[in-house]
C-alpha cells in the first residue's frame, strides 16, 4: 500500500515537472526544433520568400549546395565567408586581449575601479543601430563625415576613404575598429573569473619569487581557463555572425559584406528573394561555426584546468 | 639592535609603497585615457545634436557647436514634409513590445526554472541539456523558416513575432540564470510549505517568486535591453512605417533621410540624425545608471556558472 502511494507520488512529481517546464519545451519545439528541420528541408528546394500558389516550391536535391560550392564560392559567398573569417581572425584576439588586459588592471585595488568597470560596460549595452549610425557619421568619406572633415580642416589633403566605394581593405578595418567598442561585456566576464582566483596562490608564488608574468602564465591563465574558453567561444560565434555593422556601415563593398549580410540579402531583399537558397547558405554557415566550436571544445578539453 | 633593522624595513616598505602609488597612478591614467577614447564618439554625437544647420554647413569639423540650438530635438518630434518620422509612434510600439516580452520572459522563465529546481526527476538534466543545445543553432538558420511560419499566420508586419516567443520559456539562458538562483533557496522552506498543505503553484507564486526578486530584476533588465535594442527582428518582420520600432525607425530615418525631411539636398542632416540617435540611446543609459549592479551581476553569474 505504502509503496503504491510512493510511486504515485513519484509519478505526480514527473507530471508536475513537465507541467512547469511546458512553456520551454513547447518553445523549443516551435522555435528551435521545427525551424531547424524545416530549414534543412527548405535548403533542398527553390522556395521563394513569398509562396506563389501557382508555382509551389520544388524539391531540387543538392542543386543549392552544388551552386554554393561550384559558382558562389568565387562569386559572392566565397568572398563573404573569406572576409568574415579575416575579420574574426583580427577581431577575436584584439578584443580578447583588450578585455583581459583591462580586467587585470581593474582587478587590482585601484581607486575608482568600480567606476571604470561601470563606464567600460556601457557602450556594449547601447543599441547596435545607434552605435553603427554614429560610426557611419564619423567615418563617412568626403566633407560629410566628421573625421575626414576634421582631417581636412587641419590640412590633410586626401583623407583616407574609410568606407564605401573604393575603400577596399580599409573598409574592413573601419568595421574592425568600431567592433572594439563592445569589449565591455567580455571584460566583465573576465573580471568575474579573476575575482574567483584565490589570493593566497599569488602570495605563495611571490614568496617563491615568481615574477608577475610568471604568475599570470602559471596561476591566472590556468585558473580562469574555463571562463576564458567560454568567452572565446561567444566572441568567435558573434564575430562570425556580425550583421548590424555590416549592413549599416558596410555592405557596399566586398570587404564589408559579411556572410550574414549576404544571407539576409539573398533571403529577404532584391527582386528575387530566395528562401531555399538562403537556407542552404545558412546551413553552410552553421557548419563553419560548428567546426570552429568543435575545435575550441577540443582545445579546451586538452588545455583548460578544472578543479576536481 | 632592533632599531636600525626596523628603520631599514620601513624604508623598504616606503619605497615599495611609493612604487605602488606610481604604478597605480599610471594605471588610472591609462584607464582615464581609454574612457576618453571610448566616449569621444558619443560626446561628439551629443554635441552634433546641438548644432544648427548653419554649423553643419560651415563648421562640420568642429567638435563644439558655434551656435547651440535645440531645433534638432524640436524637429525630431515635428518633422514636416515627406513621411513623418513618427517618433512618438515608434517609441510607443517599442514600449509595447518591450513590456509584453518583459512580462512573458520573466514569468515563464521563472515558471520553468522552478520546475527545473524543484523536481529532481531522472529526465531533468537531460531535458535541460537538450534545451540548452538549442542555443547553439545560429539564429540565421532558424529565422528563415520562422518567416514562412509568420507569413502563413499573417503575422508579418505585426508585433506578434516579438511577443509570442517570449511567453514560451523566455530563452533557456534566462531559465539557467534563475535556476542557479533558486537552487540557493533552502529546501526546508518548501517542505514546510508542503506540510502546511500549499499546492505547487501557490509555492511558486508565494514562496519562490518573492524570494527570487533579484534574479527576476536581472533577467527583466536584460530582456528590456535586448527588446529595446532589437533590430534584426523588426528589420525582417515590420514593413509599414506606423509599425516601426525605434531601432528600425532610427535606421530608416538615417539611411533614407530625404524621404523624411522632404528635402532634395544631398547634405545629410547629421545634426537631426544625431538627435534621433541620442534620444534612442537615452532609455538604455537611464536603465543602466539605475540598474548597473544587476547588469554586472547577471553577466558575471551567467559566466561563472556556465
Amino acid at each position: 500500500m505504502e509503496k503504491i502511494k510512493m510511486s504515485r507520488r513519484e509519478a505526480m512529481r514527473h507530471v508536475k515537472f513537465w507541467l512547469f517546464i511546458l512553456p520551454a519545451v513547447l518553445g523549443f519545439l516551435c522555435f528551435s526544433a521545427y525551424p531547424l528541420v524545416r530549414s534543412l528541408l527548405l535548403s533542398f528546394t527553390d522556395a521563394p520568400l513569398i509562396p506563389d500558389p501557382d508555382y509551389p516550391a520544388q524539391f531540387i536535391g543538392f542543386e543549392n549546395f552544388e551552386r554554393i560550392f561550384a559558382i558562389d564560392m568565387t562569386l559572392n559567398f566565397g568572398p563573404a565567408l573569406f572576409y568574415t573569417l579575416i575579420f574574426a581572425l583580427l577581431h577575436v584576439p584584439i578584443i580578447m586581449a583588450i578585455s583581459l588586459g583591462l580586467a587585470l588592471i581593474l582587478n587590482k585595488d585601484l581607486p575608482c575601479s568600480g567606476f571604470f568597470r561601470v563606464v567600460f560596460y556601457l557602450p556594449a549595452l547601447l543599441p547596435a543601430v545607434g552605435m553603427s549610425i554614429m560610426f557611419r557619421w564619423l567615418f563617412t568619406p568626403g566633407s560629410d563625415g566628421f573625421i575626414n572633415s576634421w582631417l581636412q580642416s587641419v590640412g590633410v589633403e586626401n583623407p583616407p576613404l574609410w568606407l564605401g566605394a573604393g575603400s577596399g581593405w580599409l573598409g574592413l578595418f573601419t568595421i574592425l575598429i568600431m567592433s572594439l567598442w563592445g569589449f565591455g561585456s567580455k571584460m566583465i566576464i573576465f573580471l568575474a573569473a579573476l575575482k574567483n582566483v584565490p589570493r593566497d596562490l599569488y602570495e605563495a608564488a611571490s614568496l617563491d619569487g615568481a615574477s608577475p608574468w610568471q604568475q599570470f602564465c602559471r596561476i591566472t591563465l590556468p585558473m580562469i581557463s574555463p571562463i576564458f574558453f567560454y568567452n572565446l567561444m561567444l566572441t568567435v560565434i558573434a564575430a562570425l555572425q556580425l550583421f548590424n555593422e555590416s549592413l549599416i556601415v558596410g555592405g557596399t563593398t566586398k570587404q564589408t559584406t559579411f556572410v550574414v549580410l549576404y544571407i539576409y540579402n539573398t533571403a529577404y531583399t532584391g527582386a528575387n528573394p530566395r528562401l531555399g537558397y538562403a537556407s542552404a547558405l545558412a546551413w553552410v554557415l552553421f557548419l563553419v561555426i560548428g567546426v570552429f566550436t568543435v575545435i575550441q571544445f577540443a582545445i579546451k578539453r586538452k588545455v583548460a584546468y578544472y578543479e576536481n | 639592535m632592533t632599531g636600525p633593522v626596523l628603520a631599514k624595513r620601513s624604508e623598504k616598505l616606503l619605497l615599495h609603497e611609493k612604487k605602488y602609488y606610481v604604478r597605480a597612478a599610471g594605471h588610472v591614467l591609462l584607464l582615464v585615457l581609454i574612457t576618453l577614447l571610448l566616449f569621444l564618439p558619443l560626446i561628439a554625437l551629443l554635441l552634433m545634436s546641438f548644432k544648427s544647420d548653419n554649423d553643419l554647413l560651415f563648421y562640420n569639423y568642429a567638435l563644439f557647436p558655434h551656435e547651440w540650438t535645440f531645433d534638432n530635438y524640436y524637429n525630431v518630434f515635428n518633422l514636416q514634409g515627406g513621411t513623418r518620422l513618427n517618433f512618438f509612434g515608434s517609441i510607443g510600439n517599442t514600449a509595447l513590445i518591450t513590456v509584453c516580452s518583459l512580462i512573458g520572459t520573466v514569468f515563464t522563465s521563472a515558471l520553468c526554472a522552478y520546475g527545473f529546481t524543484r523536481f529532481r526527476v531522472r529526465e531533468n538534466p537531460v531535458v535541460f541539456s537538450v534545451l540548452f543545445a538549442g542555443t547553439m543553432i545560429p539564429s540565421q538558420v532558424l529565422q528563415i523558416p520562422m518567416y514562412e511560419v509568420y507569413y502563413t499566420l499573417n503575422w508579418i508586419d505585426t508585433f506578434w513575432p516579438f511577443i509570442v516567443p517570449s511567453f514560451f520559456g523566455g530563452g533557456i539562458l534566462n531559465i539557467f540564470l534563475m535556476r542557479e538562483f533558486m537552487r540557493g533557496i533552502t529546501p526546508s522552506m518548501f517542505e514546510a510549505a508542503e506540510i502546511d498543505g500549499a499546492g505547487e503553484l501557490r509555492m511558486f507564486l508565494q514562496l519562490a517568486l518573492p524570494l527570487s526578486v533579484p534574479v527576476l530584476v536581472t533577467v527583466g533588465i536584460f530582456t528590456f535591453q535586448g527588446s529595446w535594442n532589437d533590430f534584426y527582428g523588426p528589420l525582417l518582420y515590420i514593413s509599414s512605417p506606423e509599425n516601426y520600432t525605434l531601432a528600425l525607425a532610427v535606421y530608416q530615418f538615417s539611411t533614407n533621410f530625404n524621404s523624411y525631411t522632404g528635402s532634395m539636398s544631398t547634405m545629410t542632416p547629421w545634426n537631426l540624425i544625431a538627435a534621433v540617435n541620442i534620444l534612442s540611446m537615452l532609455p538604455i543609459i537611464l536603465l543602466y545608471s539605475f540598474g548597473q549592479r544587476y547588469f554586472i551581476e547577471g553577466i558575471s553569474l551567467g559566466s561563472v556558472k556556465g
